[in-house]
């Protein structure tokens, strides 16, 4: 079964204003629409998951509100209705969907979900069918669960390394989808009818065979083992029921955890910057302490300056004095010679006698000072010098200065912290940390608690096949008994015994051939795809996680973000060659970390992984001018997306095969 | 590129060992029973269909003496 598009029409739809339209048709694969980031290449992709499952998801994966969907010039026009067509054909069949919402009979201004109605319709040749009518059909040509194989992008790809690990959530999600396309289902549901079937049978023989008396032990014992079998198989239905609310809860809190991811991000943000701006306020006060008790000295290294001016002065006033007291003290000895002469008549330095009338006193000599008041001064000069001699500098000003420096930076870091701080807290005004912290607790005990239920999952299923073994030999004893309606009973359980036993060995080998079969056009596609031509290919393991395996068989343990596109494009390129169902693959900015050399390889391999794709691509990572030259005779068509205002965008056709 | 695998030739394939008294048709009639309602989520009556398909397949049988 193939799904080929043929044509989408948007009404109003995100950036789209208006009703726009990408015409699909055409001899050649490949349409390509280009457009810069935020101009509408996801807004054209959701419209498309949107018009085929009524589900759009923005760009952090969360499902997106009626409200959001519908373009703001067309809403501020007063124009709440948005609506996508698409029409297709499957293996030559004509289907046209269309999807609207509106509001709600009554409501002027409609702001959440329910403010909306939702209107869906299927045209199947023509006619038309209801919305149930459409999600039946969808699931038969292109089943949500498997559109991941269908409709991706660059991050979408990222998910397939989960298949390396063990088996978590999101792997066993994918492991699911990958055996659904590749039609596993088909034969694991057969298996469970014809159980179903099996068990009336047996019932109904053992009631006929009750009626037999040699037969009635066998039946009895049959009873007994069937008894136990339906007890374990109800206590699986009860597990397995209960499996599916535990899934169906971690479902619901997946989204949550994804909703709040950035949320619990913010609130780890703002304790670290919480705990950030506690460190830089008692750096602040440490410096502002560490400034204080420099402030305390730093009068010296101000004062420094006048302290050595006012003790050169004071230095040399001492000089001055003391100069002054040796003037005095030889003043004083000169007089005392002239008193001694004067009173003997003899000069006590050369011993001659003087003439009465020639001694006379030198009024020169006279005193001119007074001892005592001199060697005050000198003592109180001395000490005046000393005591500013011993104010020295500590070289506080400059240490004041470099911490000045610094707190001037750590203040400017403060409050741009604080500015961030108020940012993150501004975001997280309506939420509640606790909440977050709960939402990711409860996952996470969820995600356990599943573990556990699966576990006890394979005991009961093993406890089961254990007791069907059993029955089947009590049943064997029972079948040698004559008896013509005993016979033909017999003979139903035997088909069903048998069908059950082929079809587990033929579920292990499907599942076998699959994993070779996509081991092989995985590797097949790697090698043509990969610029490092030394692999020898990709290995499989029992979740299809694809690992690269180099020159020598060993395997590639770390590999890049860009290796593991390279890998994810190729699983999807070997699940579409082997699917059950084929459809377009619609490829949203797939090539974002991919180098040159690569993208040319992906883009040369792309009209042989679908029928029909659809690009969705930015100039970063694909250049109209260069990089599609190599695939130019199999592009259909190319549009841009054209910027017309922050809220409108258009498209515009700017080739068009031959 | 390899020849992708096919459930309906592996089915066939082990009805030669584990089920050589079941009909080929019987094991054709059962698959596409499920292929066709594989993506369907209540999956119609396919428990039915397919006793139907083992009743009819038993009867025949038993006309043909097979049994």
């Amino acid at each position: 079964m193939g799904m080929r598009l043929q044509r989408i029409e948007m009404t109003d739809f995100g950036p789209y204003y208006g009703t726009q339209t990408v015409d699909f048709e055409g001899a050649r694969p490949i349409t390509v629409i280009h457009g810069d980031n935020m101009r509408g290449k996801t807004s054209l992709f959701n419209a498309l998951r949107w018009v085929l499952y009524g589900r759009a998801y923005d760009r952090f994966k969360r499902l997106m509100a009626r409200v959001k969907l519908i373009n703001l010039d067309a809403a501020a026009a007063g124009r709440w209705i948005t609506a996508v067509t698409l029409a297709f054909d499957v293996d030559g069949t004509p289907y046209e969907v269309r999807r609207q919402v509106q509001p709600r009979k009554g409501v002027i201004a409609p702001r959440v979900d329910g403010d909306f109605d939702e209107i869906a319709h299927l045209s199947k040749n023509g006619v038309w069918h209801s919305a149930d009518q459409l999600t039946t059909e969808i699931n038969r040509i292109l089943p949500e669960p498997v559109s991941r194989f269908f409709l991706f992008d660059g991050e979408l790809l990222g998910e397939y390394e989960t298949l390396l690990a063990d088996v978590d959530h999101q792997a066993a999600t994918i492991k699911d989808a990958i055996d659904r396309i590749l039609g596993v289902p088909a034969i694991e549901h057969a298996l469970t009818d014809i159980r179903v079937n099996h068990k009336d049978a047996s019932r109904r023989l053992q009631d006929l065979a009750k009626q037999d008396s040699k037969a009635s032990l066998l039946a009895n014992m049959l009873t007994q083992k069937q008894s136990e079998i339906e007890q374990a198989e109800r206590d699986l239905a009860e597990l397995n029921e209960e499996l599916a609310k535990f899934e169906e809860r971690q479902r619901t809190l997946q989204e949550q955890v994804q909703e709040t991811a950035g949320i619990q991000k913010d609130f780890e943000t703002l304790q670290s910057l919480d705990k950030k701006i506690g460190d830089l306020n008692l750096q602040k006060s440490q410096l502002w302490n560490d400034r204080q008790s420099k402030l305390a000295n730093a009068w010296r290294d101000l004062l420094q300056p006048m302290i050595e001016r006012r003790r050169s002065e004071l230095e040399e006033e001492r000089d001055r004095a003391i100069a002054q007291v040796e003037r005095i003290a030889e003043s004083r000895a000169r007089r005392a010679l002239l008193e001694t002469f004067r009173r003997s008549g003899v000069c006590p330095v050369c011993g001659r006698t003087a003439p009465p009338d020639g001694i006379h006193s030198d009024e020169a000599l006279v005193d001119q000072g007074d001892g005592a008041t001199d060697a005050d001064l000198l003592n109180r000069l001395g000490s005046s010098i000393q005591r500013l001699s011993e104010i020295r500098p500590t070289g506080a000003a400059v240490a004041i200065a470099g911490i000045e420096a610094q707190l001037d930076r750590l203040l400017v870091e403060l409050a741009s912290t604080d500015q961030e701080r108020d940012r993150v807290a501004s975001r997280l005004k309506e939420h509640d940390a606790r909440t977050v912290t709960r939402v990711f607790n409860v996952f996470r005990q969820v995600t356990e608690d599943i573990g556990n239920l699966r576990e006890k999952i394979d005991d009961k299923k093993a406890e089961i096949s254990r007791l069907e073994g059993e029955a089947s030999r009590a049943r064997a004893q029972m079948q040698t008994r004559p008896g013509t309606a005993l016979d033909a009973l017999n003979r139903e359980v035997e088909a069903y015994d048998q069908l059950i036993d082929l079809l587990h060995a033929a579920i292990a080998e499907l599942r076998d051939e699959l994993r070779r079969a996509v081991e092989h056009d995985a590797s097949a596609i790697f090698k043509q795809i990969t610029t490092d031509k030394s692999y020898r290919g990709l290995r499989i393991n029992e979740h299809y996680g694809l690992t690269i395996v180099d020159e020598h068989g060993m395997d590639v343990v770390v590999r890049s973000s860009g290796a593991e596109q390279v890998v994810a494009l190729s699983l999807i390129g070997a699940l579409n060659r082997n699917a059950v169902r084929t459809g377009p693959v619609i490829m949203d900015t797939p090539f974002g970390r991919l180098d040159p050399q690569h993208r040319e390889n992906i883009l040369r391999f792309l009209p042989e992984m679908a029928e029909q794709e659809v690009i969705l691509v930015h100039g970063g990572e694909v250049d109209p001018n260069r990089d599609l030259d190599a695939i130019r005779d199999q592009v259909n068509r190319e549009y841009v997306i054209e910027y017309v205002s922050s809220r409108q965008s258009r498209l515009v056709l700017c080739s068009e095969g031959e | 590129m390899a020849e992708r695998p096919d459930a309906l030739r592996i089915l066939l394939r082990a009805r030669e060992t584990r089920a050589p008294k079941v009909s080929e048709d019987l094991i054709r009639q059962i698959y596409e029973i499920e292929e066709r309602v594989q993506f369907d989520s209540e999956r119609l009556d396919a428990v039915g269909k397919i006793k139907r398909a083992v009743d009819a397949a038993l009867t025949k049988a038993k006309l043909a003496g097979e049994h």
